[in-house]
């Protein structure tokens, strides 16, 4: 791949920035509890683009949700930690949590016109983003408490300046049209270029991106993905990318982590989830894309359908699903098997020649030595 | 905490700024429709009329002549012009009775929704947001309060209270906020689940800074025209409780009580009930002409774009 080099240099300056424990988020429902999340553990890396990968209701949007601790009653986290900068944010107070959100980890969601307060016009919610976590006022030019009316108009003046570098900056063109304009005059794709720009305003260190391109045709969707790559190259920014199209995933980011019935099944860079995937989940998920070829090939459906979250089987979630499914498959908790260094696997199969399992911690280890 | 009240001083004043920008775009809807601006060209007729009484007119609106009692409207025979619409029992100005009239309308009527719209949209706003305890303690207390018919309610509190322009606008306001209550608490409850509040609240908001510039913003139009409808409510309920003697006492001039001393001498001298029952009805009809076109105009739900 032509961007080989590239991600070895990544590789090299590994340093945890986000790390997930354990993660279980549970929700109570007349059925039973259901665990969204059932211990989910992963790291993401400085500046690196992690994808995570899974069916609808694979838990991976309440995962990212977990991170910002916006699980709405009754559901909640019941166990896990996670480690944002030396802090497990689940140990924070509300109001520590609140400086973080935003501020240290963004967020931009599916349905850009939806998230876009319709009351206000776009270039005033950019410029208010500013304000939420006083970042203008940390500015080194701008007064911190401007008295009078001459300085607040001259520190609004340099904030719209702001407002028009981030909107030219995430793609829309004549910003200064369309700094007044209202989000139901916003097409789709600007739309949501707009709430990378909010979302940027503070210049977070994680940019969570829950399926930012699933409301956008095609083209946009490249575009789209094209402005979070150069922004993850042009300020470091780290994107977790959650999607359920495993093409997109693949193409886009570094890391890809595959989860199915709330749990992670199989995680390791692209190349080897989707050149060598281990987990016969992964390898259903990859036959089933449609393909644009000359011979006419069918796709081939998993059989079966997702489990009831309130009733997950014992030992293997996939194994009710699974050609390959062996009595063993059917009981005990499966550990996740490395199979090379980062390419991790909850399969049995990957047992066999894997390395020994890993019951304990689940997160990837750095792996310096080996580079 | 200075930094987040500069921040909401901040928002609000962007909205002001936004507010200022629309009115263009509202005069110009206003203009389309004739009937509209015709009743706000009246109510703001009224509304000049009560602020300039003192300079406006000529005659005592307290004290008349007995030698002029029931002058006859001016193109009536034996009418003068110096009493336009005539005089009432004692010998007092009509015209300038029921200009001083409009002041006690409309101050009733300001004041009383004002402060409904107030408690009740705070309360609303938070009964909706926060849920729980509170919505359910708020909410019945206003199913109680909705349980009785506004007129005897309000018959009811002046009775305990006594008459007069305080204990007036105390009753009104009591059972008024009900209604605001509701609106505000209904819209909440709507925009609340919408994803731009998830999204405020992914941003790093507090609750109180979504409740009051992100929600409030996209709830206060209809509470607005809730407003003007209410007003002329108030309006009517003010003169209805002059017209029993539980309202504003004589001989201070109110609409209500002029009807109500007028009823007497309805065969021998028509117009002292007649001209403060057309005004109340000018301009109840005209705040409810220009109430409903508000909504027309700036209820986003009914624009098409």
């Amino acid at each position: 791949m032509h961007e080989t080099s590239e991600q070895s240099q990544h590789m090299s300056d590994r340093q945890a920035l986000l790390q997930v424990q354990n993660l279980e988020t549970v929700f109570p429902t007349r059925r039973g509890l259901v665990r969204a999340v059932a211990g989910v553990s992963l790291t993401l890396h400085a500046s690196e683009i992690l994808g995570i990968v899974g069916e609808s209701g694979c838990g991976k949007s309440v995962t990212l949700l977990s991170i910002l601790r916006l699980i709405s009653s009754p559901g909640r986290i019941r166990g896990g930690q996670i480690i944002f900068r030396g802090r497990d944010l689940l140990t924070l107070s509300a109001r520590e949590m609140r400086h973080v959100r935003g501020k240290d980890i963004a967020m931009v969601f599916q349905d850009p016109l939806s998230t876009l307060n319709p009351a206000f016009p776009v270039g005033e919610q950019i410029r208010e983003s500013l304000h939420i976590h006083g970042i203008s006022s940390a500015e080194p030019h701008a007064s911190p408490q401007p008295r009078g009316w001459t300085l607040r108009r001259a520190r609004a003046t340099s904030e719209e300046e702001r407002v028009l570098r981030l909107m030219s900056e995430v793609g829309i063109a004549s910003p200064m049209d369309r700094y007044r304009e209202y989000p139901h005059q916003f097409s789709g794709g600007m739309q949501q270029r707009a709430l990378i720009a909010i979302a940027l305003a503070c210049e977070p260190k994680v940019l969570l991106a829950d399926e930012p391109t699933t409301s956008l045709d095609v083209t946009i969707q490249a575009q789209i993905m094209d402005l979070l790559r150069r922004i993850n190259r042009e300020h470091g920014t780290a994107v977790v990318l959650v999607t359920h199209n495993l093409d997109l995933a693949a193409e886009f980011c570094q890391r890809i982590v595959v989860m199915y019935a709330g749990r992670l099944v199989e995680m390791g860079t692209v190349e080897q989830v989707i050149e060598s995937p281990r987990h016969p989940y992964t390898r259903g998920l990859l036959t089933c894309i449609p393909r644009i070829s000359a011979e006419r090939r069918r796709i081939q459906p998993i059989p079966g359908a997702v489990p009831d979250l309130a009733a997950v089987p014992p030992g293997c979630a996939f194994a009710p699903r699974c050609s390959n499914a062996r009595p063993a498959c059917q009981t005990g908790s499966i550990p996740l098997f490395e199979m090379e260094t980062g390419h991790r696997v909850r399969c049995l199969d990957g047992g066999r020649d894997g390395r020994q399992p890993d019951g304990t911690s689940n997160a990837a280890p750095p792996q310096q030595s080996s580079e | 905490m200075t930094a987040r009240a500069t921040y909401w001083g901040k928002a609000w004043r962007i909205r002001l700024r936004l507010w200022r920008r629309g009115f263009a775009e509202f005069g110009y809807a206003l203009w389309q429709r004739p009937v509209v601006l015709l009743g706000g060209i009246v109510v703001l007729a009224f509304l000049l009329a009560a602020l300039l009484a003192d300079q406006i007119t000529i005659h005592n609106p307290m004290r008349g002549s007995l030698l002029l009692r029931f002058e006859p409207p001016a193109w009536q025979a034996g009418g003068k012009w110096a009493y336009p619409l005539g005089t009432d029992d004692q010998g007092r100005d009509l015209l300038t009775r029921i200009i001083f009239g409009t002041r006690v309308s409309l101050a009733v009527g300001l004041l009383t929704v004002g402060i409904s719209v107030g408690v009740g949209t705070v309360l609303g706003a938070a009964a909706g947001y926060y849920r729980g305890w509170l919505d359910e303690l708020l909410s019945r207390f206003a199913d109680l309060l909705l349980a009785f018919p506004f007129l005897i309610f309000a018959i009811g509190v002046m009775a305990f209270l006594g008459p007069g322009f305080p204990n007036l606008v105390m009753a009104l306001a009591f059972k008024g906020w009900v209604e605001f209550f509701r609106l505000a608490r209904g819209e909440m409850l709507a925009e609340r689940a919408k994803e731009y509040v998830f999204a405020a609240r992914v941003a790093g908001q507090g609750d109180v800074a979504i409740i009051a510039s992100e929600i409030l913003p996209n709830i206060i139009q209809s509470i607005f025209v809730l407003g003007t409808l209410r007003l002329g409510y108030m309006i009517i309920m003010e003169a209805s409780l002059s017209f029993i003697g539980l309202g504003i006492q004589p001989p201070t001039p109110a609409w209500g009580s002029m009807v109500a001393s007028g009823r007497d001498y309805m065969l021998r001298a028509w117009w002292v009930a007649t001209f403060p029952g057309l005004a109340i009805l000018l301009l109840v009809m005209a705040i409810n002409v220009f109430g409903e076109g508000l909504r027309d105009i700036l209820d986003p739900r009914l624009k098409i774009e």
